[in-house]
């Protein structure tokens, strides 16, 4: 087995104070291997985004551990974190509209390898030219503005601007949302040839759990801040174990076989992930909600074969029995 | 089937830009019948707003009808096009869910002002009982309450509900929604769609549903027309046109389907641009089964049954055979 390149020890982040404030991330537990897509999923909210930060040195934690390559890392003002971190790197949801509009392609990727301290230009035009021909694209795009890219086009080059940074680790925030199928393939098909070109490891944060599916080796799910599921990502699709997965799953409008009836409904306002709330977060929508799971959290533990769940009935189905009176 | 609703048929427009005009409707046709859901599918930029704008009356100046015709009820809306009853047609009978729930409602007031406002002007006081029934129908709880808060205090699925609600509200005939649900995640977006079957169903509402998700269009639609480049290809009701694609450009979409595709498989070539269009069938550049002959007329629509409309001489031709040809 791959030795891990990113720990996280029971993470947790908060904004705002006890009792107002919002649980973003809650004890999340999680290895990402060296070389492998490592997919996030789960509702809008879930906190995945602020995990990704917290990875990042942009949020620190109120709890728990993070590493890197085995080595702690320690909390550190946003902008010493990121030197620290400079191995892991980010890119934005919307990479083409964070390209700024006045700027060249050429200066936009130059630019970033000056601020990180790179000092000679033929070290940064070796680096460039090495970087466009792996997201394929040639120097003719130097000298375009943003305007004149096309959406799959920005996207590579957001993309080429976190690369010529030579990260070992690669965090994609929905990189592929709103894109056609056409773009999205060829995206995707980018981020497989880098990883074996580059030897990269990508944390990949999406919506489109079809594509997750194909794309990554293992994945974790979110609920409200808690990783509910975790696990190769061929065997959570085919058999997933936390009701939350299932429904997720349930959701994904299909193009084969009968069309899927809805059978998971909001009621009432969704709750807030609140700091020190306890019980299971999912337990107001489950329908396998039982006594115990309102009473206390449920911990994310192994069911074999590496897969970690956290739900009381996948951990100690009924009849077996506990709480049943 | 019973009276159609809304025709639009041979429909061209162009939209003038300072050096050329941009063909970027091409011959189109459309039609949708009392309580029918009928989608538009299509790759970005092949004109499915546009057409939306053209019925609903919204388009820039600088558009220029070049043939054709809407028909809204059996009356042109064409020659409407800016007087009194176009506009009581616009607001009183064709609703409008637009494609981002974040920009279409102003932050500075309270969504009841919003919704409200444009309610009253309209049918006078039953219009707000009618706004709180369909918001309870939506399911957004506390609907006197949701009515005193501002946009920002709602998620994306909540405005949407809030939207459609509104939307609704006017007892329009034809609802039209542009890509109602891409903004939002998959629990949010299977919410949504199953809100709006259901108010299909019990007010009868006849839809216009814009999606580049296959898998949307199928959960909700009863027909679908496939757009490549401002031209109309394909029509057939939402089982056949998954399942039994005719069209070169729709069996190509279908195959890239994360769902259905070997990897990760993307049409070649980029979607024909409204500036400089290829002649005859914008798509015989990028198509596999493409003679001579399509670039040079405009294929006309053939029916290989009855509810099914194709307009590609060569539907019968196996893409795979023609590649390896
Ligand atoms: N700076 C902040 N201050 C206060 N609350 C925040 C902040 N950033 C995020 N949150 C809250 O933390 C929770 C998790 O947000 P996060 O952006 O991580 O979710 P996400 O899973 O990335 O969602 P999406 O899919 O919509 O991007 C949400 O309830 C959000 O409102
Ligand atoms: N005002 C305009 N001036 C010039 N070209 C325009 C204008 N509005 C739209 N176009 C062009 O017309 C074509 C169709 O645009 P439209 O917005 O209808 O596409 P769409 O199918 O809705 O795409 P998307 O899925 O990205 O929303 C595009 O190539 C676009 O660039
Ligand atoms: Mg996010
Ligand atoms: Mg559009």
């Amino acid at each position: 087995m791959p030795d891990p390149i990113i720990e996280c020890q029971d993470v947790s982040v908060h904004f705002g104070k006890k009792g107002v404030g919002v649980a973003a991330v809650s004890e999340v537990t999680l290895d990402v291997r060296e070389n492998e897509i490592f997919g996030v999923v789960g509702e809008s909210g879930s906190g995945k985004s602020t995990l990704a930060r917290a990875i990042l040195g942009l949020q620190t934690p109120v709890s728990g551990a993070i590493s890197l390559e085995g080595r702690g890392l320690d909390p550190l003002p946003p902008k010493m974190a990121r030197q620290d971190r400079a191995k892991i790197q980010y890119v934005h949801q919307d990479s083409g509209a964070a390209l700024d509009p006045w700027w060249s392609v050429g200066s936009s990727l130059e630019e970033g390898l000056i601020v990180h301290g790179v000092r000679s230009a033929d070290e940064r035009h070796r680096r460039i030219e090495r970087v466009l021909d792996a997201v394929g694209l040639n120097e003719s795009f130097l000298d375009r503005y943003p305007h004149e890219l096309s959406g799959g086009q920005q996207r590579r080059i957001g993309l080429a601007r976190i690369l010529v940074l030579e990260p070992q680790v690669v965090i994609l925030d929905e990189p592929t949302s709103g894109l056609d199928v056409s773009v999205q393939a060829a995206v995707l098909n980018l981020i497989l040839e880098l990883r074996a070109k580059l030897n990269l490891t990508f944390i990949f944060i999406s919506h489109d759990l079809a594509v997750v599916h194909k794309l990554c080796d293992r994945l974790a799910v979110m609920h409200l801040g808690h990783v509910v599921e975790l696990g190769e990502s061929d065997e959570v699709f085919s058999s997933p174990a936390h009701p939350y997965t299932k429904s997720l799953l349930d959701s994904v409008p299909r193009l084969d076989g009968p069309p899927r009836e809805v059978r998971l409904r909001l009621k009432g306002e969704p709750p807030k992930a609140s700091i020190g709330a306890v019980g299971c977060s999912y337990c107001y929508r489950c329908p396998k909600v039982r006594q115990d799971c309102s009473a206390a959290t449920p911990v994310l533990a192994d069911i074999g074969d590496g897969r970690r769940v956290a739900c009381f009935a996948v951990h100690a189905p009924a009849g077996d029995g506990m709480n049943r009176g | 089937m019973s009276d159609p609703l809304l025709t639009i048929r041979d429909l061209s427009i162009d939209i003038e830009t300072p050096t050329v005009a941009a063909k970027v409707i091409d011959h189109a046709n459309v039609q949708v019948h009392l309580g029918e859901t009928v989608g538009i599918v299509g790759e970005s930029g092949c004109g499915k707003t546009t057409l939306l704008k053209a019925i609903l009356g919204i388009l820039p100046k600088t558009a220029v009808c070049r043939s054709g015709e809407i028909l809204f009820e059996g009356r042109s809306l064409l020659d409407l096009w800016g007087t009194e009853e176009s506009r009581r047609i616009r607001s009183c009978d064709i609703g409008f869910i637009p494609q981002d729930p974040y920009l279409s409602l102003n932050p500075a007031f309270t969504v009841g002002r919003q919704l409200n406002e444009s309610l009253l002007e309209l049918t006078g006081q039953g219009a707000y009982a009618e706004l709180l029934r369909m918001l309870r129908a939506v399911q957004l709880p506390d609907p006197e309450g949701v009515l005193e808060r501002y946009p920002h205090q709602f998620s994306g699925g909540q405005r949407q509900r809030l939207l459609i609600a509104a939307a609704l509200a006017r007892r329009p005939k034809l609802l039209i929604a542009d890509e109602p649900t891409t903004a939002l995640d998959v629990t949010t977006q299977s919410e949504i769609l199953e809100v709006m079957r259901e108010l299909a169903n019990e007010t009868g509402v006849a839809m216009l549903f814009v999606s580049h998700d296959l898998g949307v269009i199928r959960s909700i639609c009863d027909r679908v027309t496939v757009m490549y480049a401002g031209q109309s290809v394909e029509t057939a009701p939402a089982d056949a046109l998954v399942n039994a694609p005719k069209h070169p450009y729709t069996r190509m979409l279908l195959n890239c389907h994360p769902g259905r595709s070997h990897g990760f498989k993307g049409i070649p070539g980029q979607v024909a641009s409204p500036l400089d269009p290829p002649p005859g069938c914008r798509f015989s550049p990028r198509c596999p089964i493409a003679i001579a002959e399509c670039s040079r007329r405009r294929p006309q629509p053939l029916h290989p049954s009855p509810s099914q409309e194709v307009s590609c001489p060569r539907y019968e031709i196996d893409l795979e055979t023609a590649a390896d040809a």
